[in-house]
C-alpha cells in the first residue's frame, strides 16, 4: 500500500472524525496534517500495522486533545476566538454536535464517520463494549433530543445505524 | 426523518482536498534537519562536561592551531576528510572551550549508550571513543541539566534539575521543578548562555513558562510565564533567553520572537507580528536570526514552505534590529559561527533543483556577521538531503572552532532524512578571494521590527492597569486583591531602553509608591459617622530612605458614595485633593508632598466625578459629563496659595479630558450630549485659551506634553460609523500649538475592547515612545501586553 493513496484515501474521514472531536474545523485540519506527516514519517512501520488509520487516528485524537486542553484556556484569559464551524454541515447540526461531550463526540466520530464497529470503538477507546455502547446510546439520545428530525434510538435505533 | 450518518456525511463529501503529498515530506525533512534526538543531544553536552570535569583531552596531546578569520573573504584551502569510526551513530559535532567534541549513540541492540570522542585538528582524526550513560546528568555538559522522568500517571512527565559537582565529579538530583504534558510538540527544551541555563515548556502544570536556572548550584533564580510556543527555537546569550517561534510552532502566539532578560519576570517581544523564526545563531553579545514568512493551509497548517528568509541582527540587549537583510531567497535552516569566526551555511546551488535525484556540489556559504552579506567559499557534494526545499546545516550538522568549519556529512547514497553521518569534512582558515559573492543583500521587505510587545503577568494574583511615566522610566500598576479592608497593589518598573519589567512589588494600594509618588491619600472608615455612610481621609507619605509610609492625621472625613469620592492630581510641586461632600463642604487641599503637610485648604463649588490636572498654575478643575448641575461651571483653576477657585471656562459645557505639564493644559471641551469635541489650550495662568480647534473624534483619552505632542487613539473607521468593532486603529498626534491632528500609525484593533480610544493610565509617552496597555482589560487579570510604538520627536 503506498502512502500516497492511503493518504488520499483516508485524509477526509480522518478530518471529519477529528472536527466532531474537537468541535472546530481549524485544530481538526492542524491535528489531521500533523498525525499525517508522523504516519509518513514512519510509513515503514505504520504502513505495515495492521489498522494504519488506527495509529493514525490516536495521534490525531493525541494532538486534539492537547489543543483542546490549552484552547480552554486561552479563550477564557486570552480572549482568543471560539471554535470555528466547519462550512460543510448544517448549523443547527454542528451546534448539536457541540453539545455532546468529548467523549460522546469520540464515539460518534469513531461509529458514523470513521465506519467502527462498537468492539472497534470500544478498542480504540481503551474501553469495555459495553462502555462504548452505553456511551454511543447516550450521545444518540443526546443528539436526538436537539435535533427534531433525527431518529431517535427508541423508535429506529436500527436506522441510526 | 434522517439517520445520523447522513447528517454528518457532509463533513467527508466535502472534505477539502489533502495538501499535496510534496507538502509533507517538506514537513517531514524540514523536522528531521531541525531536530536532534534527546540522546544525541544528550551525548553532544556530555562530552563538554567529562572534558570539563574529568579533564579529558584528546588522545593526542596535540592542540589545534588557532587561526583567526579576517574580515576579506577568501577561499578555503582544500577541504581535509575523516571516516567516523564504525559501530556509532555519530550526528552532532559541538565547538567547546577545550576544542571540537563529536558526538552520537553507539549502534547497539538494548539500553541506549552515548558515544563521543574529541577532534584532533592536526592531522585531522578522532579520538578515543568513550561510552556513558545517556541520562547521566553529566551529559548536559555545563554542570547544570534537566532530568526528565515519568510522573506515573502516562500523559505527564517530570522535569528536575541535576547538578555536577565539578570538584568530585558527584551528581545530585534535585526535587520536582515542573511536570509537563507529553506530546511531539511539548517537550523541555534548554539553551545555555550568560552563565544560566534555561529551561522552557509550553504545557508545565504552570502553563508556558521558562525557568532560569544557576548552572552553578543548579537553583531555579526565576520562573518566568510567557506565550505559549510549541516547538520553539531557543538560543542564550548574555542578554538572557531567546524565544523563536519555529514554523512548526502549531497553534502560534501572537508575535514571532521572544527575549526574556536575566531576572526579568515577563517576556519581552522583540520581533513582533506572525513571521517565523527559522534558525537562532548567538555570540555572547550578539544574536544572529533568520526570520521569514511562512505558508500554512487551511486550519494554521504549515506547508513546509517559508519565503524571504532574511537575517536579522540584535546588539546585546537592544530589542530593535541593528540590521534586517534579505537571504535572496534560502531557506537555511541553521547557520553556525560567531562574531569572530563569522557565520557559516549551506545551500543549492542557484541553477539546481534541490530535489533533484543526482544533486550537484553545494555551496559552503560564508556571512558576514556585521552586514549580512553571503558569500560562496567553495562547495562540495551532498551535504544537503537530496528531498525538501529547506538549505543549512541539520542542527548539530556543522561547527566553527577557530576559524575551521567542520562538517558531518551523510553518505552520498543515503536514504533522504538519515541521521547517521560517515565523515567530518574540515574546511581551513579560507585565504585568498571568494570564489562567487552572492547578489549584495537588499534591506528585507520588512526590516523593520514593528511595534514592540511586552507580555506582562496575568495571572489571578497579579497583573496592571495602569502606566505612568515619571523620572526618565515607567511604571505599571494594577490593583490585585485585598487585605482587611486595604487594597493591594501590583507595581513595577519597566526599563524603557530594553522594555525589561523590574520586580514586580505588592504593597497597599494607599502606598505612594505605587503610584511613584513621595504623597498619597488613604481613605477608610469613619467610625463615629452616625448618621449615613461617612469615610475618613489622611494624607500618607513614604519616606525614601528607609521605605516606611507613614500615616498622618485625619484631613477630612467625606460622605462615602460613589459620586464623592475623594480626587487627587499631582503637578506643580503639590499634590491636590478634591472632595465634594467633606465635613467642611467641598473642598481642595494643597498638600506638600516633602512633609505630606496640608498647606492651604479652599472652598469650591460642588463637582461630582469632576476632572482633574495640576501644573505649575495650580489645580485645574472641570465639570464632567456624568457631573454636576446648574450653577456651575465648566472649568476652574485654583492657584498655589490661592482663597478661590478661578473660572476660567464659564457656562454648561462639560470637559472631556485634561492633560497638562508644566507651562500648559490642554483640555477637551464638548457640549452634552457629546457628539463632537474641541480642544482648548491655556498657557501658564492664563485663563484666555491660546487656542481652540476641532477634534476630529471623542471618547478618547489624550496624554504627552508641548515636548512630546499630544496623543490618542482612535477607531478607524469611527465609531460614528456604527460598527460594533474597529478595523484598524489610528495613533493620532495632536500638536501641541494648534491643536491640528495627523496620523502617526496604524495598529491592529484590541481584540474585545469595550472602550473607542484610550482609557486613563492607558498609555504614556516617553522620550519620543508611546506606550500603551493593550485589551482586553479583565478585572482581576488587567492588561495582559503592553505595545510600545516609536513616535517621533515633533
Amino acid at each position: 500500500m503506498s502512502f500516497s493513496s492511503w493518504y488520499k484515501d483516508y485524509y477526509p474521514r480522518l478530518l471529519a472524525a477529528l472536527t466532531v472531536v474537537a468541535a472546530d474545523s481549524e485544530s481538526a485540519a492542524d491535528a489531521t496534517a500533523e498525525a499525517f506527516t508522523r504516519a509518513l514519517e514512519r510509513w515503514d512501520r505504520v504502513g505495515a500495522m495492521a489498522s494504519p488509520e488506527g495509529w493514525t487516528y490516536r495521534v490525531g485524537l493525541n494532538v486534539v486533545r492537547r489543543r483542546m486542553r490549552r484552547a480552554g484556556l486561552e479563550r477564557r484569559l486570552l480572549g482568543r476566538p471560539e471554535p470555528t464551524m466547519p462550512v460543510e454541515l448544517q448549523p443547527e447540526v454542528w451546534l448539536a454536535v457541540k453539545e455532546l461531550s468529548p467523549r460522546q463526540r469520540e464515539v460518534i466520530a469513531l461509529r458514523y464517520l470513521l465506519g467502527m464497529s462498537e468492539a472497534e470503538v470500544a478498542d480504540t477507546l481503551g474501553v469495555a463494549v459495553g462502555t462504548a455502547s452505553a456511551t454511543l446510546s447516550a450521545a444518540r439520545s443526546r443528539l436526538a433530543g436537539l435535533l427534531s428530525d433525527l431518529d431517535t434510538p427508541q423508535h429506529k435505533s436500527s436506522e441510526v445505524e | 426523518m434522517t439517520d445520523l450518518t447522513d447528517l454528518l456525511r457532509p463533513l467527508v463529501d466535502r472534505a477539502p482536498h489533502p495538501p499535496p503529498v510534496s507538502e509533507l515530506e517538506d514537513r517531514v525533512t524540514r523536522r528531521r534537519r531541525r531536530r536532534r534526538t534527546g540522546a544525541a543531544a544528550t551525548a553532544a553536552l556530555m562530552v563538554a562536561a567529562v572534558a570539563t570535569v574529568a579533564g579529558i583531552t584528546d588522545e593526542s596531546g596535540h592542540h589545534a592551531t588557532k587561526v583567526q578569520v579576517g574580515r576579506s573573504p577568501g577561499t578555503p584551502s582544500q577541504p581535509a576528510s575523516v571516516t567516523l569510526p564504525s559501530g556509532y551513530s555519530f550526528d552532532a559535532l559541538s565547538a567547546t572551550e577545550d576544542g571540537l567534541l563529536i558526538s552520537g549513540v553507539v549502534a547497539t541492540a538494548g539500553p541506549q549508550q552515548c558515544a563521543y570522542a574529541s577532534v584532533n585538528d592536526s592531522p585531522l582524526r578522532i579520538g578515543a571513543v568513550h561510552k556513558a550513560d545517556c541520562s547521566d546528568p553529566i551529559t548536559t555538559g555545563r554542570t547544570a541539566s534537566v532530568v526528565i522522568g515519568s510522573a506515573g500517571m502516562g500523559t505527564e512527565n517530570t522535569a528536575r534539575i541535576a547538578t555536577v559537582d565539578r570538584a568530585t565529579g558527584k551528581v545530585s538530583v534535585g526535587p520536582v521543578a515542573f511536570r509537563y504534558l507529553v506530546g511531539s510538540d511539548t517537550g523541555v527544551e534548554t539553551a545555555y548562555g550568560g552563565g544560566w541555563m534555561w529551561v522552557y515548556d509550553v504545557d508545565t502544570n504552570n502553563g508556558p513558562e521558562v525557568l532560569q536556572v544557576d548552572t552553578a548550584t543548579g537553583r531555579v533564580v526565576d520562573t518566568v510565564p510567557t506565550p505559549a510556543v510549541y516547538r520553539p527555537i531557543l538560543a542564550a546569550n548574555d542578554s538572557g533567553l531567546w524565544i523563536g517561534v519555529s514554523p512548526e510552532s502549531g497553534p502560534r502566539p501572537a508575535d514571532t520572537l521572544y527575549r526574556v532578560a536575566p531576572g526579568a519576570h515577563a517576556a519581552v517581544t522583540v520581533v513582533a507580528g506572525n513571521r517565523v523564526v527559522n534558525w537562532l545563531q548567538t555570540d555572547p553579545a550578539h544574536l544572529w536570526a533568520g526570520i521569514a514568512t511562512a505558508r500554512y493551509m487551511a486550519g494554521g497548517v504549515f506547508t513546509g514552505t517559508l519565503s524571504d528568509e532574511a537575517i536579522w541582527r540584535f546588539n546585546g540587549s537592544v530589542n530593535r534590529p541593528a540590521y534586517a537583510v534579505s537571504l535572496g531567497g534560502a531557506d537555511y535552516i541553521s547557520v553556525v559561527g560567531d562574531e569572530s569566526d563569522w557565520l557559516w551555511t549551506v545551500r543549492w546551488p542557484s541553477s539546481v533543483s534541490p530535489v533533484s535525484p543526482s544533486p550537484e556540489p553545494q555551496e559552503i556559504v560564508r556571512i558576514d556577521p556585521d552586514t549580512g552579506a553571503q558569500t560562496v567559499v567553495t562547495t562540495l557534494p551532498a551535504i544537503l538531503e537530496p528531498t525538501g526545499g529547506s538549505e543549512g546545516f541539520a542542527v548539530g550538522q556543522a561547527a566553527v572552532v577557530d576559524g575551521n568549519l567542520y562538517i558531518l556529512d551523510p553518505p552520498q547514497s543515503g536514504s533522504p532524512g538519515t541521521s547517521r553521518y560517515v565523515t567530518l569534512t574540515r574546511l581551513a582558515a579560507p585565504t585568498g578571494e571568494a570564489s562567487s559573492s552572492l547578489p549584495t543583500p537588499p534591506a528585507a521587505s520588512s526590516p523593520g521590527p514593528g511595534p514592540a510587545r511586552v507580555t506582562l503577568p496575568t495571572t489571578a494574583t497579579a497583573g496592571f492597569d495602569s502606566i505612568s511615566a515619571a523620572g526618565g522610566t515607567l511604571l505599571l500598576t494594577g490593583e490585585v486583591g485585598s487585605s482587611g479592608p486595604r487594597s493591594l497593589c501590583d507595581y513595577a518598573s519597566l526599563d524603557p531602553q530594553t522594555l525589561q519589567l523590574g520586580r514586580v512589588q505588592t504593597a497597599d494600594c494607599d502606598d505612594p509608591a505605587t503610584s511613584g509618588q513621595t504623597v498619597g491619600l488613604v481613605t477608610g472608615p469613619d467610625y463615629n459617622s452616625n448618621p449615613g455612610p461617612s469615610a475618613t481621609a489622611r494624607i500618607t507619605t513614604l519616606d525614601h530612605v528607609t521605605g516606611k509610609v507613614a500615616e498622618g492625621p485625619v484631613v477630612f472625613t467625606y460622605l462615602d458614595a460613589s459620586d464623592t469620592r475623594p480626587l487627587t492630581a499631582y503637578g506643580g510641586g503639590w499634590m491636590w485633593v478634591y472632595d465634594v461632600e467633606t465635613n467642611r463642604g467641598s473642598e481642595v487641599l494643597q498638600v506638600s508632598p516633602a512633609t505630606g503637610r496640608v498647606v492651604d485648604d479652599i472652598a469650591l463649588p460642588k463637582l461630582y466625578r469632576p476632572i482633574l490636572a495640576a501644573n505649575d498654575a495650580g489645580l485645574w478643575i472641570g465639570d464632567s459629563l456624568n457631573g454636576s448641575g446648574p450653577g456651575i461651571d465648566t472649568l476652574y483653576r485654583v492657584a498655589p496659595g490661592s482663597r478661590a477657585p478661578v473660572i476660567v471656562i464659564p457656562g454648561r459645557r462639560v470637559i472631556t479630558w485634561l492633560q497638562a505639564d508644566p507651562g500648559h493644559l490642554w483640555a477637551g471641551v464638548a457640549t452634552a450630549p457629546v457628539t463632537k469635541e474641541t480642544i482648548w489650550e491655556f498657557d501658564g495662568t492664563e485663563s484666555a485659551p491660546a487656542f481652540t480647534a476641532p477634534l476630529d473624534g471623542t471618547d478618547s483619552a489624550v496624554i504627552g506634553d508641548a515636548t512630546q505632542g499630544l496623543w490618542t487613539l482612535r477607531w478607524s473607521p469611527s465609531p460614528a460609523a456604527g460598527r460594533a468593532a474597529p478595523e484598524a486603529q489610528q495613533v493620532i498626534r495632536i500638536d501641541p500649538a494648534n491643536g491640528s491632528e495627523s496620523v502617526i500609525a496604524t495598529i491592529a484593533p484590541f481584540p474585545a475592547s469595550d472602550t473607542t480610544g484610550l482609557t486613563q493610565g492607558q498609555a504614556a509617552v516617553l522620550d519620543g515612545h508611546l506606550y500603551i496597555l493593550e485589551p482586553p482589560y479583565r478585572k482581576g487579570l488587567a492588561y495582559p501586553t503592553l505595545l510600545e510604538l516609536s513616535a517621533p520627536r515633533p
